[in-house]
């Protein structure tokens, strides 16, 4: 065989067996702006809006026509895709309102709403009751806590909250208890954020004091068991923001200036320089990139990166509080008085 | 003379006990523990004062705050706030803060933890302070380990009523001296404001103990000292089995317990304490008829 064949056999063999594709690009064009200045309600007739909340500012978006309904929060608001609560400091009765802004049910309560995936909790006025409400805004159930509230994480089944010297605490749709962990180790058991997957297989807690610890928890026959266990370097003493991917196979936490993402199959941390204060993490999925938007001083960073931990683009905006989301089409941000569209386009 | 003075101030909280100091200079009382607030016990007492300043009752160490920049997307009815652990598994919890000062976790006494505020479910300027015993897991009174506020102003009791439970008459009956009325079980309401001195007539607060004689015979205590979750509810601990909804007819108007009034003469007292010991009392004689 000559030298010139035996080469190109190399060559060959190693494009079959060590040869990589060619990294995607990605290439983000401008979608649409909206400015949140001046008046509120915008169009009413758009079904299916996208909520949106950042710096003072609600309302919903249409994916192709920008805004479709915004607002002024008056002190929070509590909204998703089936209508909001845009409430006071002080209320003895929340008011439901369609995404058009049509009231659509009245609470004779006094606390805060909380609407998380599909789901209306309402957190009584010293933060150690939780409710559930239904979408005209009956109350279904209440369960009262021992301790105060320090995060809540709901999937459309169960719903985790985690409580300032309780632990741990899971309750199904009726309110009613189904599991409970109480942390054994370091100096306190508070639980300092909490995050449930959608199908409820994993459950994922950052609890306790030197050490602080970061526990996952896997849904077996006998019940959830710790399956991941981990002594955090940096322990803070706020609630921590925590939440799975979209595919549940990523899940992630606030780690200071860093995102924290735990490959809950092969249980490794990758860890990305978020830059500033975590404010939103979206990873939806292996196949996908990971979003953030971090605050750092009077601005907002938004970035991308892949899953090497590779920035793969940053832009930033005026504003000390940011909205992000994605879809297939696009990236929606949020920060200061704007909310707009990018196109992601990968070449 | 100065050092007499300094050794007399010394040795006064210890002698009295007192295991905590004010949060706060010159504390107003606005709200006391166990008052209706908000549809619920108040777990805590609401405090105003000349000063923004707030200090922890006590050395410990900060374990869990949230200021405006450390939350994440769920509401905070308790505004910003700090939560100190100090020795004995106690926890000091200091609400509707409008800025938390954590530069470092470790607390004296003399370290500013926060400035007071208006953040969180609340109606104006002050400082809710919550004590938590965490190892009994039960919100405590405040006021028993704080020391006493000036105040010399009774509690005033209000109008007293019988409500039917078994009459078929469900409507109030005022209780007044003479009243006739006919045998049965009857819920007794009673009407009570506790005044501070520091606090004006303009914020009422609930008494620190309630008791209700029939006849002599002592047949209900009410002492807002503690409160703790009881199968799911929270329970006013050592006064019978008082849920808010079972002790408070409205925010101001206390369901003192349901009685059997048996035919004959019935001497009804009620006595009512503050928690720095102003008592106020009303006796009524009443005729229960077959």
């Amino acid at each position: 065989m000559s030298m010139y064949k035996l080469s190109f056999l190399l060559i060959l063999a190693y494009i079959v067996l060590l040869g990589r594709p060619l990294e995607r690009e990605y290439s983000l064009e401008p979608g649409w702006v909206s400015d949140l200045r001046g008046e509120g309600a915008v169009s009413t007739s758009e079904p299916d809006g996208v909520p949106f909340r950042f710096s003072g500012h609600f309302g919903y978006f249409s994916p192709q026509k920008a805004v479709i309904f915004h607002d002024n929060i008056l002190y929070g608001t509590a909204l998703d895709r089936q209508g909001f609560i845009n409430y006071s400091s002080i209320n003895s009765a929340l008011v439901l309102q369609s995404p058009e802004g049509m009231v659509s049910g009245r609470l004779e309560v006094t606390g805060y709403p909380y609407f998380t995936s599909g789901r209306r909790f309402i957190l009584n006025s010293d933060g150690t009751a939780l409710s559930e409400m239904n979408q005209e805004g009956a109350i279904l159930w209440t369960f009262r806590f021992s301790s105060m509230i320090t995060d809540v994480s709901a999937s459309r089944t169960s719903v985790a909250v985690g409580t300032l010297n309780s632990g741990i605490r899971m309750l199904d749709t009726s309110g009613t208890e189904i599991f409970s962990y109480k942390p054994d180790f370091g100096k306190i058991n508070t639980v300092y954020g909490t995050a449930l997957n959608s199908d409820d297989s994993s459950i994922l807690v950052i609890s306790g004091l030197e050490p602080q610890k970061l526990l996952l928890f896997s849904k077996k026959s006998s019940g959830y068991r710790i399956v991941y266990s981990r002594n955090l370097e940096n322990e803070y003493r706020f609630q921590r923001q925590c939440g799975f991917s979209s595919d549940g196979s990523f899940a992630y936490f606030d780690n200071g200036s860093y995102l924290s993402v735990l490959n809950t199959v092969r249980r490794q941390i990758k860890e990305f320089p978020v830059g500033g204060t975590l404010q939103h993490a979206v990873i939806p999925g292996l196949h996908d990139l990971v979003f953030t938007s971090a605050r750092i001083g009077d601005v907002i960073s938004f970035s991308g990166f892949g899953f090497n931990g590779e920035r793969i683009f940053n832009y930033t905006s005026r504003g000390r509080d940011s909205f992000l989301t994605r879809d297939t089409s696009g990236i929606y941000s949020g920060a200061g008085e704007y909310l707009f569209k990018l196109d992601m386009v990968k070449r | 003379m100065k050092k007499i003075l300094f050794i007399v101030m010394l040795v006064i909280p210890v002698f009295f006990g007192y295991a905590f100091q004010w949060p706060v200079s010159d504390p107003v009382l606005v709200t006391s523990f166990g008052e209706s607030k908000f549809g619920n016990f108040s777990k805590g007492i609401e405090l105003q004062s000349g000063s923004d300043d707030v200090f922890p009752i006590d050395t410990g160490e900060v374990v869990f705050y949230r200021s405006g920049d450390s939350g994440g997307g769920m509401p905070s009815p308790l505004g910003n706030f700090a939560v100190v652990q100090h020795e004995r598994g106690i926890y000091s919890i200091y609400a509707h803060l409008d800025k938390v000062y954590v530069p470092n976790y470790l607390f004296t006494a003399k370290d500013k933890i926060g400035t007071i505020g208006t953040t969180g479910l609340c109606e104006g300027k002050s400082l809710f302070l919550i004590l938590l015993d965490g190892e009994f897991k039960q919100y405590i009174n405040p006021l028993l380990s704080l020391p006493p506020l000036l105040d010399l102003k009774k509690p005033r009791i209000g109008h007293i009523y019988f409500v039917g439970e078994n009459t078929g008459d469900t409507k109030k009956i005022e209780v007044k001296e003479g009243l006739v009325l006919k045998g049965g079980v009857y819920s007794i309401q009673v009407e009570i404001k506790d005044f501070n001195d520091n606090a004006g007539n303009y914020d009422p607060t609930a008494p620190f103990s309630i008791s209700l004689y029939l006849n002599g015979e002592n047949r209900k205590n009410i002492k807002f000292e503690s409160l703790k979750l009881e199968d799911g509810n929270m329970v006013l601990q050592n006064s019978g089995d008082s849920t808010y909804p079972k002790l408070y007819a409205s925010p101001w108007v206390y369901k003192i317990g349901t009685f059997d009034l048996s035919p004959g003469d019935t001497r009804i007292e009620l006595a009512v304490k503050d928690f720095e010991g102003n008592e106020s009392s009303q006796i009524i004689k009443i005729t229960v008829l077959e």
